[in-house]
């Protein structure tokens, strides 16, 4: 259980933390700050874009990015769409060639 | 391992705030401050402060931006300007990719105005780009927003730029943003 406490302390952590990380970016010389938290950022938006990648492959997992997003742009939606359709065909394929079916 | 110290975000907001300054001035608000000038968290949305376009210079900014970006709500250049016009926001991403997003609006009051007319650079950030001044990101994220995540903003900035910052300004900002929001 989550006490208030527990809340406080927290936070006194967080804030310790922060100002130990301000003062080691203003007082680094050779600026590798600037290395680690690029890729911090970098590394936050690229699993984000993976995972989305990911969760479009799944069912129905377009319309959840379409939910999330607020996407409105039909032609958006239409691009997402047909992604699905065509990864839905290239997958059928992969299966035929995998049985040996023939058409 | 090199990592180039141009990030993903910065590039994102740089490759956006330069087409934008050739039709307006602009002033990038909220949490992108903090992280620019090194605070340790991410964000999916930048958000943008312009000033108040006609139809027809918002129309050759968004022919502009439509080289590299396309809008998350629709790509009706006149939808676009109802929805500015009448205070909303638009999302900007760059085409085919769903993050990050430029979150777009037209200055509204004498506050936003305020805010544009006192943009600044800021030197730390390494980016050309015009931000809030820190003591209205301060006030902001202190009187209005007020989460965890934004006091933690505001303690970032605070101790970043603690030997510039004036209270009295800061202060200023607090009343203006009680007065108008």
């Amino acid at each position: 259980m989550v006490t208030s406490n527990f809340i406080k302390k927290n936070n006194i952590l967080r804030k310790e933390f922060i100002k130990k990380w301000v003062n080691y970016l203003l007082n680094d010389k050779s600026q590798n700050w600037r290395n680690e938290h690029s890729l911090f950022i970098n590394s936050q938006i690229i699993n984000a874009n993976n995972f989305y990648n990911n969760l479009i492959k799944t069912k129905n997992g377009y319309k959840k990015i379409i939910k999330k997003f607020k996407i409105t742009n039909k032609t958006i939606i239409k691009r997402i769409e047909k992604n699905i359709f065509e990864n839905e065909i290239l997958i059928l394929k992969e299966r035929k060639k995998f049985i040996k079916f023939e058409n | 391992m090199k990592v180039d110290n141009v990030n993903l975000l910065n590039k994102f907001t740089s490759d956006f705030c330069n087409i934008v300054e050739k039709y307006s001035k602009y002033v990038i608000i909220s949490g992108f401050t903090a992280i620019a000038t090194g605070r340790s968290r991410g964000t999916e949305d930048i958000d943008i402060i312009i000033k108040r376009l006609s139809k027809n210079n918002f129309t050759k900014l968004h022919i502009a931006l439509s080289e590299k970006f396309e809008s998350l709500e629709t790509d009706n250049v006149d939808e676009i300007f109802e929805r500015l016009d009448e205070d909303s926001n638009i999302r900007y991403v760059y085409k085919n990719t769903l993050l990050p997003n430029m979150e777009l609006k037209f200055e509204k009051d004498i506050l936003d105005k305020t805010v544009i007319e006192n943009r600044i650079k800021i030197p730390l950030t390494g980016l050309d780009i015009w931000f809030r001044p820190i003591s209205s990101t301060i006030a902001f994220k202190e009187s209005i927003l007020q989460s965890q995540k934004d006091e933690e903003d505001a303690y970032h900035l605070r101790l970043t730029f603690e030997e510039n910052l004036d209270e009295v300004e800061i202060n200023y900002f607090k009343k203006l943003i009680k007065k108008y929001r």
